[in-house]
Order: structure tokens, then C-alpha cells, then sequence
């Protein structure tokens, strides 16, 4: 396992008391439902339309309700550990990535593996077009493998320059994948013809967290330099930046209406310590709301259609799910 | 200093084609060349992850470790080299590593240079055992190291002192996941009376021709 890959999917979360500038911003989070697992669970996803999919310890993937709680479903993959976990087609589909380089699909509703792909290196973060035709997954390797879900042929190994993949984002149209490097850059892609738009070089340290904007014009960069970049996507060239708090970005999720963006902060040194989370208005560049305490270690968040913004926590008994309005 | 400029590889298909080589056996020329060449390759630096914690633009400095600083002195020498053996003396070396806590300077460069090198290839700093960071395994220094007509090599250097390795690393050196070659564990050289121990690596950073 890498030692800081994270992304909303993938998070062992932790972190450090942070002071933010924005003390006004701060609100008491809310608990929306606590379900009974009974064994820990390392990271979560949520669906817009209200779901919950956990990864436990024992291989195992949950996936719950959050109006009642209630369980759809419990998948095992036996000895494989799941690496990834994320709802697609607005939560009637999840797609998991394994250690051992699969990546599946199911159907949440019946359990059935709609797809199964050889990704070859276990997948640390995988993302689909919102049309569902391309899946992009990337491990620890230099490459991005680029997939073409209807004939589950890869259609296109993107190379980065030195280091693993941090992140992945598709431009809203499928058009355009982004993906963040440990070599510090983020490379902006073609997905037709694989060839690479534009490099953003500036950044001096990795973006853990990418995002694009509803409208595919700018990508929003949660960094290791402790700010928020956003980013001219045609251009490759970083418009403006959100002030840098006292820790790195870890993950990053843009709002539904593309008003603000959620961004998860963490000590690098202190890879299980607490989680601030930020909403930020992406139009004003100020903090719109917080959640900053100490024993907060969020293990996933995102946004649901109702506007919400959800992160879960976890004892080893119980998951909890909040939201920050 | 003499540059070669042809692989011997290349030198010998040459030598063949204009006379000045001749031989007696039944394989065709590009057979022995390979076999020449491949009989005087040094095998690369195996490669090993880049990880989180690179950062651009680090300053170009020999001393990492400052005054006060904690931990054991360590000294990192070796060459640069290519497969054949020749220094590299246009490579360029970075390094980066942990404090003695194990923690990463991420907002400055403490523990983070880029390394003059000192002719033919040599390399040296003076910095301190790193510490072992909360995520991974073992104690690690990450080197990036580049070189005109090179192949960049992007590797970690491990110390066979390592608590981890409880004095076997060939046997416990796969107690780190991330640690991939047996190569990279080196051994660790201590001198000095207990209050002036210092430790010194030799790490060979030998690079693949593109």
C-alpha cells in the first residue's frame, strides 16, 4: 500500500488541530444516521442518491441507506482486498478496484458483476465518465490505463513522468482525463487519441485530490503546498489559488452545481492523526463552512443531490455519517 | 577524459564491418556483439518508488544536516555509473529523506538537496540516519538521478542496521511491501567511539542507457 495515496475513496484519514482563518465558518456538523458494523472500516464512498459503501476489514464491502440505514447489500471478495471503492451511474452501479488488479462492476440493486477488467497493477484510484463509456485506473506504476467499458478493451496506457498517480478526474464530457503525479505534475489528456493537452509543471509538491468543474473549464487541485489551485484546463495554467492552510490536501469534491468544492485536510507526518474538512465557494474563494475537531478522522465524504455535504467516521462498531449545511 | 561514444556493442559491429575484426565461429556478428556486450554490463540500480513527498527545486548542497540536529551522522557516498561502468559525470543526483522522527520537512528543504557531484561521477553528502516514518517499513533515502542519454533512475537506498531487518535483511528485507530489491539494502559502516559514532553508505547508482 502507498503511504499517502489518498483520494475520497481511498481514505486513511488523520490529521492535526488546524487554525483557520475563517472562525466564522465553523459549524457543528450533524449526524445523519449510525449504522452497526461491527468491524472497522477503512473507507467509504457515497452516491448522490443517498448511499453508503463501506470497505471493512475483512474484505468485505457494505453498502447501506442513509434515509433509514437499512443494508442493500454485503459483497465478499474473500481473500482480495479491496483498494477502491466508488457509485456510479447516480448509485446504481459501484466500481471496485482489488488488490490483486481487477477492477469490477456490479450492480448494487442485484449483486451481478456487470464487468471485470485485468487492470494489471492494483488499481489505487479508478474513475468513470459520467457517460460511462471510459474507465481510467491507476496504481503505483507510471501509467494511467485507459478503458473503453463497452468492449472492456484498454484503449490507452497514459504515461506520467516519474512517479505513481495520486489522482484522477474526467472533464464532465469524457472528453478530458486529468491526473495528478507524485512527480508533482498534473498531465491533462486526450482521451480519444491518448495524447497529452497540456503538463502543469508549477507545483512543487503532489496534488492529492483533482476535480473538474460542471463546466469542464477548470480543474480544482487539492495540494500537497496545503492550498487549493484551480486550473485553466485548456491552458494548463493555474488561475488562482485558494489560501494554503496548516496542512496538505488530501481529497477534493466539487459540488454538484460546481458552487463549492469540500477539500480534507491531514499532517503528511501524521498519517493517522485528525481530518479538517473545508467547504470553500469556488466563487468567492472563502470558507463557507468547517468541521476542525481534533478527533474528527473522516474515512470518506462527498456530496448528495439534495445539496449536503456527507463525510463518515468509524469506531470499529459503528459507522456514522455527517453532514456540514 | 576519454569518452566512448559507441556501446561496445556498437564498437564491435563497426570493427566487423570495416575489417579490423575478424572471427572464427559460426554466429553472426550481431550475436557476438551481444554476447561481448552483455558480458561487460553492470546490471542498472534497481528502480523503487518515487512516493508523496518529492518537492521540485531543492537547493544544491553536500551538508543536509545542520548543527543540533538529532540523530546519527551518516555519510551517503558512491558514483555515478553507466552500465559499462563509465562515471556519469554530467548526472544530476537528488535526494530527500525523513528526519531522525521520521518526518518530512514539506513547507522548507531540511533533508531535501540536490548533490554537486565531485568528478567521474562521484557523489558524497553528510546528512543523518532517517527516521521511520509512521506509514511505511523501513528506514529510506530517496534518490532521483538523471543523465544525458540515460534512462532516469528513480530508487530508494535502505540501511542494513535497520531494527526491521532484526541483522538478516536477506531474509526479513520483504518486511517493507515497498521494498522490492535486496540491492538496495546496503551495509552500514560505523566508526567512531560511542559519543562520536557516525554511519557511512556506499550507494553505486548505476544507469540504463536509453
Amino acid at each position: 500500500m502507498k503511504h499517502f495515496r489518498v483520494s475520497f475513496a481511498g481514505l486513511v484519514l488523520a490529521g492535526i488541530l488546524l487554525t483557520f482563518p475563517f472562525a466564522s465558518a465553523a459549524s457543528e456538523p450533524k449526524l445523519e444516521i449510525k449504522i452497526a458494523v461491527n468491524e472497522e472500516v477503512s473507507f467509504t464512498a457515497f452516491s448522490p442518491d443517498g448511499k453508503i459503501a463501506g470497505v471493512l476489514k475483512s474484505n468485505k464491502i457494505g453498502i447501506w441507506s442513509l434515509a433509514d440505514g437499512r443494508q442493500i447489500r454485503m459483497v465478499e471478495f474473500g481473500a482480495e482486498r479491496p483498494e477502491f471503492v466508488d457509485f456510479l451511474d447516480n448509485g446504481t452501479q459501484l466500481v471496485v478496484g482489488l488488490r490483486n488488479g481487477k477492477i469490477e462492476l456490479h450492480d448494487v440493486e442485484t449483486g451481478k458483476i456487470l464487468r471485470s477488467l485485468d487492470n494489471g497493477v492494483p488499481p489505487g484510484v479508478v474513475r468513470v465518465s459520467r457517460d460511462g463509456k471510459l474507465l481510467a485506473a491507476a496504481g503505483g506504476d507510471r501509467e494511467v490505463h485507459l478503458w473503453d467499458l463497452a468492449t472492456a478493451k484498454l484503449v490507452h496506457q497514459l504515461g506520467l513522468e516519474l512517479g505513481g498517480a495520486a489522482d484522477l478526474a474526467f472533464s464532465p464530457d469524457g472528453a478530458t482525463l486529468a491526473g495528478s503525479s507524485e512527480d508533482t505534475n498534473i498531465y491533462v489528456w486526450d482521451t480519444r487519441t491518448g495524447v497529452v493537452k497540456n503538463v502543469v509543471r508549477e507545483l512543487l509538491l503532489t496534488t492529492f485530490g483533482l476535480a473538474f468543474a460542471p463546466d469542464g473549464k477548470w480543474l480544482y487541485g487539492g495540494s500537497g503546498d496545503y492550498a487549493i489551485h484551480v486550473i485553466d484546463a485548456g491552458s494548463g495554467k493555474i488561475a488562482k489559488s485558494f489560501p494554503a492552510q496548516k496542512a496538505p490536501v488530501i481529497a477534493l469534491a466539487i459540488s454538484p452545481d460546481g458552487k463549492s468544492v469540500m477539500a480534507v485536510y491531514r499532517d503528511a507526518n501524521e498519517p493517522h492523526g485528525n481530518t479538517p474538512i473545508l467547504l470553500w465557494s469556488t466563487e468567492s474563494g472563502q470558507v463557507l463552512r468547517k468541521s476542525d475537531s481534533p478527533e474528527l478522522r473522516a474515512n470518506g465524504g462527498g456530496f448528495l443531490s439534495d445539496g449536503r455535504m456527507v463525510y463518515s467516521t468509524a469506531n470499529g462498531n459503528e459507522l456514522r455519517v455527517w453532514s456540514l449545511r | 577524459m576519454l569518452k566512448y561514444h559507441l556501446s561496445r556493442r556498437e564498437l564491435i559491429e563497426k570493427c566487423a564491418a570495416l575489417g579490423v575484426v575478424v572471427t572464427a565461429t559460426s554466429l553472426p556478428i550481431s550475436a557476438i556483439a551481444r554476447i561481448w556486450d552483455e558480458s561487460e554490463l553492470r546490471r542498472p540500480t534497481p528502480p523503487n518508488d518515487l512516493g508523496p513527498f518529492y518537492k521540485k527545486r531543492s537547493p544544491q548542497a553536500r551538508e543536509l544536516r545542520a548543527a543540533g540536529d538529532a540523530g546519527l551522522p551518516l555519510t551517503v557516498k558512491g558514483r555515478v555509473l553507466d552500465t559499462r561502468g563509465e562515471g556519469l559525470e554530467d548526472a544530476k543526483v537528488e535526494v530527500w529523506h525523513a528526519d531522525h522522527f521520521g518526518k518530512y520537512d514539506i513547507e522548507g528543504y531540511r533533508f531535501r538537496a540536490q548533490i554537486p557531484l565531485e568528478g567521474k561521477g562521484a557523489y558524497s553528502f553528510d546528512s543523518v540516519m532517517p527516521g521511520h516514518y509512521p506509514a511505511r517499513v523501513c528506514q529510506h533515502v530517496h534518490f532521483l538521478v538523471s543523465a544525458p542519454g540515460h534512462k532516469t533512475l528513480v530508487t530508494q537506498l535502505y540501511f542494513a542496521t535497520d531494527p526491521v531487518f532484526e541483522g538478516d535483511p536477506d531474509k526479513n528485507f520483504t518486511r517493507d511491501p515497498l521494498l522490492t530489491s535486496r540491492e538496495l539494502v546496503r551495509p552500514v559502516v560505523l566508526t567512531g567511539d560511542p559519543k562520536t559514532m557516525r554511519a557511512a553508505v556506499n550507494f553505486e547508482l548505476c544507469l540504463e542507457r536509453l
